[in-house]
């Protein structure tokens, strides 16, 4: 009887080489300090880098939308109370919500990816890049709708 | 005057001292047909596993192949080989055939099983594993590979459980030296890992990555560093929840300067995490050169 152990599962293309990825826990900076959108444009170029699955995609931009709705929602709650509370923590927070789910996305592909002993790409440039670019759209964006 | 059975057992006594590069000398010293002998491919390719010349592995075991056909050995080692360049696909391909000749071989299972976890195949890596732990569960590629699964898995207490089991079985087994040093410095014990890759060094100086390991802990105890020692002991996870909890209790309890001061305290403790760890590396690194 055949061993499905002993049946070849590798597909020559599937692991060709791609740009290298960003370390997943290194994701919580750019979450923080950028807010839900900057951790989830790079959250989504990392995925694609690592190759991972399509639902692992869609969970990854549904907590991005979910973590930019959330923000608004509670932003607007906080400028409709009049309450002198710290806005810029919900952005935090939102952003770590969605680095939670991508964290859980990418940690096995990424762990996977060290044994093929694959070094990780620096974040340095890209996170600061998604900070003040993304981070400045998503807090003008949440300017605007607090006025409207 | 040594027999061709002389030179081909002390040319296999010194790869188990693990001095390859003799090994490697003592072979190109055997006689033509002696060279050419299955033996002799299979000790070569050895040598050159152990000094890690991939390359050459591959060269040496196809010819090998070519020459006597089918060997389970070889094949496992240009598997091994071609995992180490990338070639997924062709190393498995090679594993296959070894354990088509050797379906029970424990050395076998396990890299087959090491090649499936680097693909992210963790539930097939998962059973081959448990076959070559059925048939000798306290072999040092059993442990090795059951730590690379529950690496792979993001299952890091049960790596440090499987380090812990596997330097209590082979105390002085550079494998396991060196994964007690992975799994304490994956928990942010950096001192333990400096010593266990230290040790893991010191009884294999053949093998360069343990002495980089070693270098690259020794990074991580610089006193520049200190600050971020609970960040590496708590996990970022944890160290973040404990935090943003701290800031947004005092900033419930009314103590709003003590919540803004803790934040701005975190925000710098942040930047420094980021910042720190590549300028030490880089400041040491200057400092090993000069």
């Amino acid at each position: 009887m055949a061993d499905d152990l002993f049946t070849p599962t590798i597909a020559p293309a599937a692991y060709e080489a791609r740009r290298p990825p960003w370390r997943p826990q290194s994701l919580i900076f750019p979450a923080v300090f950028g807010g839900p959108t900057a951790v989830t444009v790079l959250a989504l170029v990392n995925g694609r880098r690592l190759g991972v699955s399509r639902p692992a995609h869609l969970a990854v931009l549904g907590a991005g939308l979910a973590g930019l709705i959330a923000r608004l929602a509670l932003t607007l709650a906080i400028f409709d109370d009049g309450a002198n509370r710290p806005v810029r923590l919900v952005g935090a927070l939102a952003g770590g919500l969605v680095w939670l789910v991508a964290s859980a996305t990418q940690k096995r592909p990424f762990r996977a990816y060290e044994l093929r002993s694959g070094q990780p790409a620096s974040l340095w440039l890209p996170g600061l890049g998604a900070v003040l670019v993304l981070g400045f759209v998503e807090a003008a964006l949440v300017a605007l709708v607090a006025v409207a | 005057m040594t027999g061709p059975g002389t030179q081909l057992a002390r040319v296999a006594q010194l790869l188990e001292l693990n001095r390859p590069e003799q090994a490697l000398a003592e072979v190109g010293r055997l006689p033509a047909p002696l060279a050419t002998s299955p033996l002799a491919f299979r000790l070569r390719a050895g040598a050159l596993t152990v000094l890690d010349r991939w390359d050459d592995v591959v060269a040496v075991a196809r010819q090998g192949l070519a020459e006597h056909g089918p060997d389970a050995e070889l094949l496992g080692r240009l598997g091994l080989a071609l995992r180490h360049r990338r070639e997924h696909a062709l190393a498995e391909r090679a594993l296959l055939d070894a354990l088509a000749i050797e379906p029970e071989n424990p050395w076998l299972l396990c890299q087959y099983a090491d090649l499936c976890c680097a693909v992210g195949q963790t539930d097939k890596a998962r059973r081959l594993v448990e076959r070559a732990a059925a048939i000798v569960p306290d072999a040092p590629a059993v442990f090795a590979s059951r730590f690379q699964l529950a690496y792979a898995r993001g299952d890091d207490r049960a790596a440090e459980r499987v380090a812990r089991e596997f330097l209590g079985a082979w105390p002085d087994n550079p494998v396991a030296l060196a994964l007690h040093g992975v799994a304490a410095a994956q928990r942010g014990r950096v001192g333990t890992a400096h010593r266990a890759f230290g040790q893991a060094a010191a009884h294999d100086p053949t093998d360069a990555d343990y002495a980089d390991a070693a270098w690259e802990t020794l990074v991580y105890a610089h006193p520049l560093l200190l600050p971020l020692r609970p960040l590496y002991r708590l996990g970022i996870f944890r160290t973040w929840l404990l935090a943003l909890g701290v800031i947004v209790l005092l900033s419930a309890a009314g103590l709003n300067v003590l919540a803004g001061l803790s934040a701005l305290a975190w925000m710098l403790f942040c930047v420094w995490s980021w910042i720190a760890p590549p300028l030490v590396r880089r400041m040491v690194l200057g400092r090993w050169r000069s």
